[in-house]
């Protein structure tokens, strides 16, 4: 599963810092941007190479790399000048070359702990009302899924701090935003936001708590909050002991508004209605084991040429039923 | 010195600006536009306008008819009350009365709950609640300017029943009489998710049943972020168009496509106050126009004309009586007073001091001028579709508007219904090359917190939609003709 250039790619960021200053200073400070809007691919963007569905490799394109995948090897310099959305050929078959969303980023970034799926963290922006200019505060950093939604949602004028208690992903993120472009709008800190505090206080619209004990940090969220706008407050946690004492952390420290909810997704698969007749079925079989054998690439939910009448049905059987509850709360601007 | 009081304007309620309105202990929030000199009227609570104007968003008091703001530390003050024991509670009720104030105090302490628990559960069901105090006097000591707490206080010891009742029974009892009997409010500046929930409990179906989760998935799904050119069509009073426009924060394309010769019916467009700034990406296009890719000529109606008579007697009545909730037809663009470039919050009343052939004309300039730029933008190339319908088919959407989408961009539409969205799965498989489709939905589900007795709520509204996404791609070669399914069988020439 792990593909070696892949790997690669990521493994050669965390060894060449030094590398990396350099060219940081040499190459164009924007240049692999998520944000960034040319028609062509260049040296040094993130790309989403897309071989089947949710079967999507993030790498930074390089000069000399080469991915190797399911469809065989695909040098870099093979994409290097493509249209973002072509289609390009490797070596048993051929990729898609996607622009980076958040979305897709959260589908294909390396993984350092669990993370917040994009459903959760579409639910999250809302509940922040995070926009361009707004500044949020994040604890734990994770694996940076949630924090590149934040970025870019705020970007180009607000920014994101974001807390975490170990250094190491602290640092992977920061060179993340760095490779992704986003380290204008972003700050990664190694602290124990329930101990210490924010990096900030007084200072922003929004803080998301994803924390063991997230109400050992309503404090210290209080305290980073702008007193003169106020500001939204979000935390996520899995059992409902842990809201039941955040909420009251919420209530004691002046929080309006405090509500908690869950929401649960579910994704589909679009299939052919059910129509075959018993003479039919005599005659053909059952369509569905024959759709089975011949969908060897399809594990995915994208069922092939369908007969007249559409239906869907939920897909994969199994999924997540629960991932956590999102507390939130309204903190008012201060009244003297 | 300027920003700083361009800041400040941010935190005042301003006249004639849209506010979010919410009573405390009540579920619902109303939009409403902020007149001066009326009298604004929330669950039994009534207050002039004009004591909240210039005053900083937050929470409130009524009495006698105006609103005071209430302190921080006061707000804290009574949420910081010792966390009650339930054990001790009978005899605090049997104490005097500022043990139940406190009692009360403590109640309205807790998380607002579920409609759904507001049944009378006394201990022995039959036994009929006899209250002291009688509804007369209950209207007169409000008219006397009674804090609630001390009137539920009252209220609890004017009841029969109350000592009878289980510990659980009679905290109900308080919480219910707190939250109705409350005099607190909330003033807030509106914001994407308190319209959306506005909306979805008030009116569900005009905005399709798009709840706030499912609004924001929309648009994670869209890619939305700054400088984006993204192509909306939104059937659902705006509210996309709205959260659009807020995430691409004045920089990027917001292509509104509409009816008629002005983009109508999008309250929640207007109930931003967006500035001019974020005004400026706000680019309706005609559904003819866009599908005739130029700007034709304005169909000369008196429409127009008639709308905007309609429209300035509302105005002018401004002095008296007017909940002018954001509900209407209006023409947002109209009603920024900063989007026609006069950059005075007097503007609308400037407005009505021109004559109406000028304003006509304006306005007429100000649309054709936004309608080429969006024509312009679609004729580049947009990076994300997204779509909120409820009565016109996504397939006929993707028909028409789908090849002005870019390579590599994203199409996102929300339907109520599931079966148009399966249809357009299948025209986007069928005609196109779209990787990543993706059709979901998902249960929003609320949940009561409340010491020990944390659950889901017993009922909510439930009501939602479907959410089909995906990615366009370029598919050149001829040889692959399903798309989702690349390079199955068919093996690509091997490239060197």
């Amino acid at each position: 599963m792990s593909i070696d250039n892949h790997s690669s790619s990521f493994a050669g960021k965390l060894k060449t810092e030094s590398l990396d200053s350099n060219s940081s200073a040499a190459i164009d400070l924007y240049s692999p941007s998520f944000l960034k809007y040319n028609d062509v691919i260049e040296d040094g963007d993130t790309v989403m190479v897309y071989v089947s569905f949710n079967m999507i490799y993030a790498i930074v394109v390089k000069r000399g790399l080469t991915l190797s995948m399911k469809y065989g090897a695909l040098r870099h310099d093979f994409i290097i000048g493509k249209r973002w959305g072509s289609r390009v050929s490797a070596t048993a078959g051929f990729v898609y070359v996607l622009r980076p969303t958040a979305d897709l980023w959260t589908r294909t970034l390396p993984r350092r702990t669990q993370i917040l799926y994009t459903p959760d963290n579409a639910f999250i922006l809302h509940l922040l009302d995070a926009k361009p200019g707004s500044v949020i505060c994040e604890s734990g950093t994770g694996s940076g899924s949630l924090s590149h939604a934040i970025a870019m949602c705020v970007a180009p004028n607000g920014h994101l701090y974001t807390h975490d208690i170990e250094e190491s992903r602290t640092r992977k993120v920061e060179q993340e935003f760095k490779d992704h472009g986003l380290s204008d709008v972003t700050t990664a800190v190694v602290e124990n936001v329930c101990v210490e505090g924010f990096f900030v206080s007084n200072a922003c619209d929004g803080v998301f708590l994803d924390v063991p004990e997230p109400w050992r940090a309503i404090g210290h969220a209080k305290d980073a909050i702008s007193r003169m706008r106020g500001g939204r407050l979000v935390s996520f946690s899995p059992c409902i002991e842990q809201v039941q004492r955040t909420a009251e952390a919420m209530a004691s420290n002046g929080f309006v508004q405090i509500t908690t909810v869950e929401i649960v997704p579910k994704t589909y698969k679009v299939i052919g209605k059910i129509s075959q007749t018993l003479e039919e079925f005599d005659v053909d079989g059952d369509p569905f084991t024959n759709e089975r054998n011949t969908k060897s690439n399809d594990e995915n939910g994208e069922t092939k040429a369908l007969p007249t009448s559409i239906k869907a049905i939920p897909y994969p059987a199994q999924q997540p039923t629960h991932t956590g509850y999102l507390i939130h709360a309204t903190m008012l601007p201060f009244v003297e | 010195m300027d920003d700083e009081l361009g800041e400040n304007e941010e935190r005042l309620i301003l006249a004639g600006c849209f506010i979010a309105i919410q009573k405390i202990g009540a579920e619902q929030i109303r939009i409403l536009k902020f007149n001066q000199k009326s009298k604004l009227g929330i669950d039994r609570l009534k207050f002039d306008t004009d004591s909240a104007i210039g005053r900083p968003y937050g929470l409130f008091e009524v009495a006698n008819g105006k609103v005071q703001p209430i302190s921080t530390s006061r707000q804290l003050g009574d949420k910081q009350l010792p966390k009650r024991d339930l054990l001790e509670l009978p005899k605090l009720v049997s104490g005097d009365s500022e043990s139940v104030d406190e009692v009360a105090a403590a109640a309205s302490d807790c998380a607002p709950s579920s409609s759904s628990n507001q049944k009378n559960e006394a201990g022995a069901g039959n036994v009929v609640d006899v209250q002291a105090i009688s509804h007369d006097e209950v209207v007169r000591l409000k008219e006397a300017g009674i804090s609630g707490d001390t009137l539920v206080a009252k209220l609890v010891q004017g009841s029969s029943t109350f000592s009878q009742r289980s510990l659980y029974g009679q905290e109900k009892y308080i919480q219910r009489k707190s939250n109705k009997h409350s005099c607190q409010v909330l003033l807030l500046k509106p914001t994407i998710s308190l319209i959306a929930q506005s909306y979805y409990l008030k009116d569900p179906e005009r905005i399709g049943n798009l709840r706030g989760d499912l609004l924001g998935l929309l648009l994670q799904c869209g890619g939305i972020h700054s400088s984006r050119k993204v192509l909306v069509f939104d059937q659902v009073l705006g509210l996309l168009t709205s959260a659009v426009l807020s995430r691409l924060g004045g920089q990027g394309a917001c292509i509104h496509i509409h009816r008629g010769n002005t983009a109508q019916s999008i309250p929640c467009v207007s109930a931003m106050n967006y500035n001019e700034q974020i005004m400026s990406t706000f680019m309706p296009v005609r559904i003819q126009s866009a599908l005739q890719g130029k700007t034709l000529p304005w169909s000369e109606s008196n429409q127009q004309n008639q709308r905007k008579k309609t429209l300035a007697p509302t105005k002018n009545e401004s002095g008296s009586f007017t909940l002018d909730e954001a509900n209407g037809d209006g023409e947002p663009s109209a009603k920024k007073p900063r989007l026609g470039g006069d950059s005075t919050d007097l503007a609308i009343e400037d407005e009505e001091n021109e004559t109406e052939m000028d304003d006509v004309e304006k306005r007429r300039v100000l649309r054709t001028a936004r309608e080429e730029m969006g024509i312009a933008v679609m004729k580049e190339g947009v990076d994300s579709l997204i779509f909120a319908t409820r009565t016109v088919h996504p397939q006929s959407l993707l028909e028409k508007l789908y090849p002005h989408l870019k390579m590599s961009g994203t199409i996102s539409i929300f339907s109520p219904q599931l079966n148009p969205l399966l249809e357009a799965y299948d025209w986007l498989r069928q005609n196109h090359t779209v990787v990543q489709m993706q059709l979901s939905d998902q249960m929003c589900r609320n949940m009561q917190v409340l010491p020990d007795r944390t659950h889901p709520l017993m009922s909510q509204s439930i009501g939602g939609g479907f959410i089909l996404s995906g990615i366009k791609v370029d598919n050149t070669k001829p040889t692959v003709t399903i798309p989702g399914t690349n390079a199955s069988g068919t093996r690509a020439n091997t490239v060197r």
